[in-house]
Formats: structure tokens, sequence, C-alpha cells
């Protein structure tokens, strides 16, 4: 198998390969999966440097399984997302109860003539301090469900809960979320329609 | 700032308002620094120096104790009674004097243990004669 093809090549080969000392495999799986902690790790916690600390913690995790990986259990993804969770809850949790709303950050509107990138990142911004004050689980299921992307079964997987009670968080965090933005919109006076 | 749209999430594009927020979201994820890939693929060279070399295949090594060794090498209990019985016979055949041997084994088994005694000492008469003793 050839690694000039690392597209072709699946997460848990990949895995195998590094087990076995491949170098170049380790290169690719870092390229792989290290956006992918590091914005899971960053939608949940709302802060870069700690995102990037997660992002190292986990891939560190990650290479020590390597070895004792079990094929065809688990896909390496939703492995990769539960331990981010995980990271992310213990650092929650050291850190206290969430940062309130007004200390989210403030739209930027220091780049004249990017009216449309600013509108984009308050959007983000708003969205993120949103985020901040939803309960862990439901912060979790909505981030995996409505940024990443995934489908509810394999979010029940990385929660380690039933479809239904996937379904349930997502609905109430998605509520929650409009009422917050609504009431951030209405106090900052910007648009995030 | 237009304050017709400030209460868009309380209308009915409120629905559509959060799909452009979870869109700006996904369009502002952040990128890895090349510093961050760097402290990464550190740590994946450090762990990977520490994996042992593959063990090699076929069954693992047997621990074979040397007393096993040894019983099986006589071959088990019946070879170490038969062993013991060599052992005995040579001892009582290295202590015999060649010359006397039936006086010797009459002192200690009387008249009935003498019949192969005797037959031995026939033995050492013969090869006396051929010059061996």
């Amino acid at each position: 198998m050839a690694l000039d093809d690392s597209e072709e090549i699946g997460d848990e080969a990949l895995l195998a390969l590094f087990a076995a000392g491949d170098a170049r495999a380790a290169a690719l799986l870092t390229r792989r999966f290290t956006p992918l902690v590091l914005a899971h790790a960053y939608r949940l916690l709302g802060d870069r440097a700690e995102a990037e600390d997660i992002a190292q913690e986990v891939m560190l995790k990650l290479w020590r399984v390597a070895p004792d990986w079990r094929q065809g259990e688990a896909k390496v993804t939703t492995w990769l997302y539960r331990v981010t969770a995980n990271a992310a809850t213990d650092r929650l949790r050291k850190r206290g109860p969430g940062a309130p709303l007004e200390d989210a950050p403030e739209p930027r509107d220091e780049a004249p003539g990017a009216e449309a990138r600013l509108q984009q990142a308050a959007r983000g911004d708003a969205l993120n301090a949103a985020l901040a004050e939803l309960p862990g689980r439901q912060r979790q299921a909505v981030v995996l469900r409505h940024i990443d992307g995934l489908a509810n079964p394999e979010i029940a997987e990385i929660m380690q809960l039933s479809v239904d009670a996937v379904e349930s968080l997502t609905a109430r965090g998605k509520r929650k979320l409009a009422d917050l933005l609504t009431k951030r919109q209405e106090e900052l006076g910007y648009e995030t329609g | 700032m237009k304050p017709g749209d400030r209460n868009d999430m309380d209308s009915a594009s409120g629905e559509t308002a959060l799909e452009r927020a979870f869109e700006a979201a996904r369009q502002d994820a952040p990128v890895p620094d090349a510093h961050l890939m760097r402290r990464i693929m550190a740590d994946a060279e450090e762990v990977q120096a520490g994996f042992a070399p593959a063990a090699p295949v076929g069954a693992p090594a047997r621990r074979v104790r040397l007393g096993a060794l040894l019983m099986e090498a006589v071959g088990g209990f019946r070879g170490l009674g038969g062993l013991a019985a060599a052992s005995a016979f040579g001892l009582w055949l290295g202590l015999s004097p060649p010359q006397g041997l039936s006086d010797y084994a009459l002192a200690f088994y009387g008249e009935t243990g003498l019949g192969a005694a005797s037959a031995l000492d026939a033995d050492y008469a013969y090869l006396a004669s051929l010059g061996e003793l």
C-alpha cells in the first residue's frame, strides 16, 4: 500500500502503520486529525489556547493507544470526538462556571472594507458566546449535529446515549441558542441574522 | 444596525438566523498552525520510538525446569528405577575384589546367595587366564 495515496488509506490502516513504526503515517494522521480535534475543542471551550492544548493532549492519547487499537470496533473519528469532549469537560470543570455572555469577544470592526467577513465573524463570535451558556451535554450535541454535521446515530455513539436522547438534547439546545442570540443581538445592537 | 432586523430571532426567520450562525461557525473553524503541528509530531516520534519491536512469529518459548529435563532424559520414573538398579550393581561390582569374591559373598549373604557370586568367580578366572586382569 503506497502512502503517496494517503487519501485512499483508511484511518485504522494508517493507525496500524503508525504502530508498526512508520513515520510517514504519523505525519498523515497529524494532518488528517489535528484540524478536527482542534476545531471541536475550540467549539466546546471557546478558547484557542486551551483548544490547542487539548488537541495536543488528545493526539498524544491517539499515539499511545495505536498499538492496542482494535480494528473494526469503532471509528477513529468517533473515538477522537469522545476523547476531545471528555478533555474539554475536564477543563470546563476546572475553570468553574462558564464565562458570562458579556465577557464574550466583541464584534470585530477594525478591518474596513470587509463588511461581509466582519458580519460572519460577528455571527461566529455570538454563537460561540451563546454556546458557552449551554449545559455541557447540550453544547456538545448541538456542536456535533449542527456545526460538525454528524448524523444522530454517530452522535449517540460518541456521547454514549440513545438516538432519542440526542434528538432531545439538540432540540433543547437549539431553542436555547436562539433565545440567547436574540438577547445578545438586542444587548449589543448588531446584526446576527 | 437596522432596527427592523433586531428581532429576527423572534420572527419566523429565527431558524434561518441560527442556521447562518452555524454556517459562520463552520467557516470560522480554527486552523492548526505550524507550531502546534510540530508539537504533535514531536509527541508522535517520541511515542513511536518507545514501541517494542515486533515479536518473532511462532509459539513462545516453553519454560523448562532442570529437574524435569533430567527426568525426561532418563526416561521418567520407570527409567529412574532401572538407572538406580544399574548404579547399585555397578557400585557392588566396583567394591567387590576380584580375588576371594566367594569368601566375601559368603560372609555377607551366606550359602543361598553364593550361586551368582560363584558364577562371577568363574568369569574372573577366565578373564585372568586371558591376561585381562
